[in-house]
């Protein structure tokens, strides 16, 4: 088989002009700062997506251990920094690290030459962010949900509907990538899985989160002029609740099932066997998120067939893709690499998520409404966070040009998995128990402590690698997909040569293997 | 190895009208799950058997039907001009596209008058809710006609600078289609608020 419909030799000539010399670019602080390049979008999202995850995994263990430690050193402020923990967790941390880096390698992976509206996705990247100040100075200010100033309030609702609207525009550039700038010959059912989880991942987004805009209007109208419909400050959580429990809890963390698929392939140099399926599954994980829309303003789920349903269905496709990329390592020889050895227990941490929820409608164990939902949402950001890490060291090698040394990544990102998995259990266990809420809270804090300290730590060791890593070379883990094509960093355009019709979804490996 | 004929260059992709889709589809959702809040909040309230409308006030109906068949009018008109701007002519699209911009400001104009005729305060002074959700969602759906109609009259301003036929007249084409989708949300919203009530 051949990479492209051009003669082997024309095709050899592509992937030989794909290896130029990249072409400078604006360097400094002011050439990042005024940056389109989907690139450096991507990465500025990625690692700022990371400093929120540490900064909200501290938030999270500071609340837990006032609550494990019956310690009120936080004051009044402790359901203050329990929900900005929480948020910032989603939208401010796993949410934009996992977007950054579909904006990133998306492109890359389809052959487009930029991403779709590359100042669309600039300003998306500048609104988030002012987005997050702008919510953390509300907290700051005695704001946000539980807060005791109003003023403060209406600016976290502000800014965190500004957040949203700056994400939707992410995904809508994303997405339109996705359709419009695949190169020849690249179906949707042809492109990398991580490309696929994205599509999958911007559709859902742009369908589900423009419901939480509508609902923080609302919030904010009511709390500014006279807070007669929502409850106040404290019906805040209450009606934005929906966002941050399950099924919706699975989508946020859904391109990891893209980064393992894609990640195993490599490291077997093997086809994704059953791809259709994987790709099937990966939809229809995401499609089930829109089921939570049905407890948007009611916590009466245990009575609702159709949650009932996804939340039952939820589990299955994620264990169909994990079952399928599991096939392929155990069929091939695998060699070691940090991006599957990291993101096999992402994508566990997934499947332990779903797989939990099947418990929550069931009305005998009386989960709803307690912190069974937060243990959930912490598996599922878990396995997000776990699968930035995967993703980070698999692909920043391509996008700086230097490696990510896989020890250590593969020892941070181990560390992180088991942080997680201790921040989910501890509210699980006081969910069926609330008995052992000092015992639960104190397992929380001490996963998200470490958590957050193997992601800060992977943060420093990916900026270091980048400054003074070893040279990685254009094709470091011998790829399938398209983004090894190019040099390592890419140039502006991507690719220096034209890419040729693409004849299946691991062009790389159709060559190696004609 | 096959030895075939090199690809042909893609086509180019309509990119504009892809992001305007999903940008339409975004704010579709946004305006139905804000319906839906409303329409939760009715229910609570006793449902539809039971007066919803704060004491002493009298929706006009004249003015919201002349508000939504206008908007609706915009729709004819918006087409028109896309239907002109992708032929390249000009004087077309952009009489249509000035009309355009003039029934989009007639539509904000409307909803303002109902708000005057209504005299009903943001927050009800009995503590209804009503009020506050009467006026975010109809409020929502005038910020969403306003930006349609600053997208007419960018447009417009390209027309006149000669960016027109088929590749430069895409940009109409978003026009028509955020315009579309912004009427399709003001009519149902106009059919909750306005007929249901």
């Amino acid at each position: 088989m051949t990479l492209t419909e051009a003669r082997p030799e024309a095709a050899d000539a592509v992937i030989a002009a794909a290896r130029l010399e990249p072409v400078p670019v604006t360097g400094g602080i002011v050439g990042w700062l005024t940056t389109a390049d989907h690139k450096r979008i991507g990465l500025l999202y990625t690692g700022l997506g990371m400093f929120g995850i540490a900064g909200s995994l501290v938030l999270s263990a500071l609340a837990s251990i006032s609550v494990a430690a019956e310690s009120d050193y936080l004051g009044d402020s402790l359901l203050q920094v329990s929900n900005l923990g929480t948020i910032g967790l989603v939208f401010a941390g796993v949410v934009p690290t996992l977007l950054g880096l579909g904006i990133a390698v998306v492109p890359l992976q389809i052959g487009a030459r930029a991403i779709a509206f590359p100042r669309a996705a600039a300003l998306s990247l500048w609104g988030w962010l002012v987005g997050t100040a702008l919510m953390v100075a509300s907290f700051v200010a005695n704001g946000g949900p539980g807060g005791g100033k109003g003023r403060a309030v209406d600016l976290f609702l502000l800014a965190f509907g500004l957040m949203l609207v700056a994400l939707l525009l992410a995904a809508i550039s994303l997405v339109t990538t996705l359709l419009g700038l695949r190169t020849a010959g690249m179906s949707l059912a042809r492109t990398p899985m991580f490309a696929w989880s994205w599509f999958v991942t911007g559709a859902m987004l742009l369908v589900t989160l423009p419901l939480l805009v509508g609902v923080v209007i609302y919030l904010y109208v009511d709390h500014r002029y006279g807070r007669q419909i929502f409850g106040g400050n404290d019906g805040i959580v209450r009606y934005i609740g929906w966002a941050f429990r399950q099924p919706v809890s699975l989508l946020y963390a859904l391109p990891v099932l893209g980064i393992l698929a894609d990640t195993v392939a490599t490291a077997t140099r093997q086809r994704q066997a059953l791809p259709g399926a994987v790709r099937g599954g990966i939809g229809l994980a995401g499609i089930v998120a829109f089921g939570a829309l049905n407890t948007a303003f009611d916590a009466r789920v245990t009575s609702r067939l159709v949650f009932i349903a996804v939340t039952v269905v939820a589990a299955a496709p994620v264990l169909v893709v994990l079952a399928l990329a599991l096939r392929n390592l155990a069929a091939g020889k695998p060699r070691l690499t940090a991006g599957f050895a990291v993101s096999v227990p992402g994508g566990l941490l997934l499947l332990g998520a779903a797989a939990v929820g099947i418990l929550y409608p069931i009305e005998r164990l009386d989960l709803v409404g307690t912190p069974f939902e937060a243990g959930q949402l912490h598996l599922a950001l878990a396995a997000g966070i776990v699968g930035a890490i995967a993703g980070a060291a698999y692909w920043l090698p391509k996008l700086t040009g230097r490696v990510v040394p896989t020890g250590p990544a593969i020892g941070l990102g181990l560390l992180a998995a088991l942080g997680g998995v201790l921040a989910g259990v501890g509210p699980i266990i006081v969910g069926f128990s609330s008995s052992s809420t000092q015992a639960g809270n104190g397992i929380l804090a001490a996963g998200a402590i470490l958590a957050s300290l193997a992601v800060a730590a992977f943060g420093l060791l990916a900026l270091r690698s980048a400054r003074a890593g070893d040279s990685a070379g254009d094709d470091p883990f011998d790829g399938l997909t398209l983004e090894w094509a190019t040099t390592s960093p890419p140039p502006p355009g991507n690719f220096a040569g034209e890419l040729g019709a693409v004849q299946s979804a691991q062009p790389l490996l159709d060559r190696k293997e004609a | 190895m096959l030895a075939l004929p090199p690809a042909p260059a893609p086509s180019r992709p309509r990119l504009l009208m892809l992001g305007t889709a999903l940008a339409s589809g975004a704010v579709v959702m946004l305006v139905a799950g804000m319906i839906g809040v409303y329409l939760y909040w009715r229910g609570q309230d006793g449902g539809f058997t039971t007066s919803w409308l704060p004491a002493k006030v009298e929706m006009p109906e004249v003015p919201a039907n002349t508000m939504m068949a206008t908007m609706l009018g915009g729709s004819v008109l918006v087409q028109w001009a896309a239907y002109a701007a992708v032929r390249g002519d000009r004087r077309n699209a952009a009489l249509a596209l000035v009309l355009t911009a003039v029934f989009g400001i007639a539509v904000v104009n409307a909803q303002a008058y109902i708000y005057r005729r209504l005299e009903m305060p943001l927050v009800s002074p009995d503590g209804r809710r009503y009020n506050t959700l009467f006026f975010t969602l109809s409020g929502t759906i005038m910020v969403l006609v306003a930006f349609a109609t600053l997208a007419a009259v960018i447009g417009l301003f390209r027309v006149i600078g000669g960016r027109l036929g088929p590749r430069d007249g895409e940009f109409v084409n978003a026009v028509a289609l955020f315009w579309h989708a912004s009427a399709a949300c003001l009519v149902t919203v106009w059919y909750v608020l306005y007929i249901l009530k």
